[in-house]
């Protein structure tokens, strides 16, 4: 495993449940970005978002 | 001159470059005001006497030898306690007096302290910035100092506190979901989220460099357009900082704002929202249509999916930038603070890389369905006023974790898409809590949004009010 995953069995099992509850949470959102990236253009990088704003900007 | 809670950065640079004041009895007066009265508020961790008189005495110098150093000299202003500022100490809210070691000098305090500024110290915050309440174990809880046992907002907490207490004329502070606007928003004063690159980072301590930014917060629109015109600027320290033009924001706060659409969302920002925070945006959006600005009701692409990416974003960059003290020292962290770091240890790498792709394309999605109908948006900051600590620190760690996704909900989107946001004063609740309406534009349109916020703020006149501290 990870370093980050034995830290979490290291908590206190309060702390344990939240994080059980908080990695659920994570796999909606991954669920989510999943079915949103489903069409995205294959030219789409990350730097591409650097690119966007400049190229929506106000140019008042 | 007038009391000092009235004091602005425009009047006072104004009086200073005028010979009415000096730099020295203006510093001189905020210390004194500190240490009167900060010790109930909580709004510094480094206070720095010494260093703010001397560099007070050398602007005053410069005022006798004629020779001033830029649009804010002799402003006595303080910042965030994760701006590396050289012989100050930079905790970040956390236990360990010197957290953030190894950075080059914050370039944000090194433009505004070549405009003239005086350095008053660093300011206290959320630790790690990890939170939207402020609260701080280490260093003592900010108080509102609108109502006494009730949150500041954060993570630029003291902050907020420090401008609407007239400790400071302004402050910086960052924001990375909220965290300059929800404290401007519950403090009741001027708070601004610039536009993605618009202001360099270099020497803040990051928490999620895809969404972090630096903002102003003042007491008034101009105070902040001054500010930014002297921070915002291409900085080959921050790669990400843009080569676009600054304006003079604080000379165009007066243009016409005939034929500036506004839109007002019809979908998110009005859902589970506090009444009086509600009917206070109402009236803020009635009072706009009085300005001559073309009010329309608008549809936005649905914020929770900016928001999600925005989690993700930031919950894996947090742990990979904080993975030392979590693993290391995790006794010293919150409990809330520790959990979100760790949360991000569990993040695919596929799950984060596809979160940045589908960042550009929501941005460019959010332009055109918004801003080719309207000039600006307009919505609230927070959903409810300032929380009292009781009710914000209640309950497991799991409710308050919870509770701060919904404290923030309104101004996490704004992160994710990149877009310039304004949080100003718009009214207060019944028992005196104030309130704060966000408005967002297009990317780099931060002097139409300072536009539309001064001429809201002119014609609402809510500035004419005090917090009762004295």
């Amino acid at each position: 495993l990870p370093d980050g995953q034995r830290t979490f069995s290291t908590l206190e099992e309060p702390m344990a449940d939240i994080a059980r509850t908080v990695k659920a949470q994570l796999a909606d959102l991954a669920a989510i970005i999943e079915r949103t990236t489903a069409d995205l253009s294959l030219a789409e990088e990350p730097a591409s978002f650097l690119v966007a704003i400049e190229e929506a900007a106000d140019d008042e | 001159m007038s009391e000092m809670s009235a004091w602005t950065i425009a009047a006072i640079a104004e009086a200073i470059r005028a010979r009415r004041v000096s730099p020295v009895e203006i510093t001189r007066a905020c210390l004194e005001r500190i240490e009167r009265l900060d010790g109930r508020l909580r709004s510094f961790v480094t206070a720095d006497a010494d260093g703010a008189m001397r560099a007070a005495r050398a602007r005053e110098a410069d005022v006798a030898a004629g020779t001033l150093r830029g649009p804010l000299h002799g402003v006595p202003l303080a910042y965030k306690d994760l701006c590396h500022v050289p012989g100050l100490p930079t905790s970040c809210g956390t236990l360990t007096r010197e957290y953030f070691v190894g950075s080059s000098p914050c370039t944000a305090v090194a433009r505004l302290e070549a405009a003239g500024a005086v350095t008053l110290g660093k300011l206290n915050m959320t630790e790690l910035a990890l939170g939207p309440f402020g609260e701080n174990p280490h260093h003592g809880d900010p108080q509102n100092p609108w109502a006494p046992g009730h949150v500041s907002g954060g993570s630029s907490s003291g902050s907020g506190v420090a401008t609407a207490a007239a400790f400071a004329l302004g402050a910086l502070g960052s924001d990375t979901g909220g965290s300059v606007r929800l404290p401007a928003a519950c403090c009741g004063i001027v708070g601004l989220k610039p536009t993605y690159g618009r202001v360099s980072r270099a020497g803040v301590m990051p928490l999620s460099w895809s969404l972090d930014h630096v903002g102003p917060m003042a007491r008034t629109v101009r105070d902040v357009a001054l500010m930014l015109g002297v921070i915002a600027g291409h900085d080959p320290r921050d790669a990400t900082t843009s080569r676009r033009p600054v304006p003079d924001y604080a000379a165009r706060l007066e243009a016409p704002l005939a034929h500036l659409r506004l839109g007002v969302p019809e979908n998110y920002y009005f859902d589970r929202l506090d009444g009086e925070v509600a009917r206070a945006v109402e009236a803020a959006v009635r009072v706009l249509d009085g300005v001559g600005v073309k009010v329309t009701p608008v549809h936005v692409p649905d914020p929770e999916i900016v928001s999600g990416c925005s989690n993700l974003l930031s919950r894996t960059e947090c742990a990979a930038v904080h993975v030392r003290v979590a693993k290391d020292r995790p006794h010293e962290l919150q409990e809330t603070v520790r959990l979100r770091i760790e949360v991000g240890y569990h993040v695919s790498a596929y799950d984060y890389l596809q979160a940045q792709r589908l960042r550009a394309r929501l941005a460019r999605e959010f332009v055109a369905e918004v801003f080719d109908k309207v000039d600006l948006l307009v919505a609230p900051t927070i959903p409810e006023p300032a929380p009292s600590y009781a009710a914000a620190t209640a309950g497991t760690a799991e409710e308050r974790v919870e509770r701060m996704g919904r404290f923030s909900r309104l101004t996490r989107p704004f992160n994710g898409l990149g877009l310039p946001a304004l949080s100003v004063p718009c009214g207060f609740s019944a028992d005196g809590r104030p309130l704060g309406l966000q408005i967002v534009g297009r990317p780099f349109a931060e002097a139409a949004v300072l536009r539309l916020g001064h001429a809201y703020e002119q014609a609402a006149g809510w500035l004419s009010r005090r917090p009762p501290i004295e």
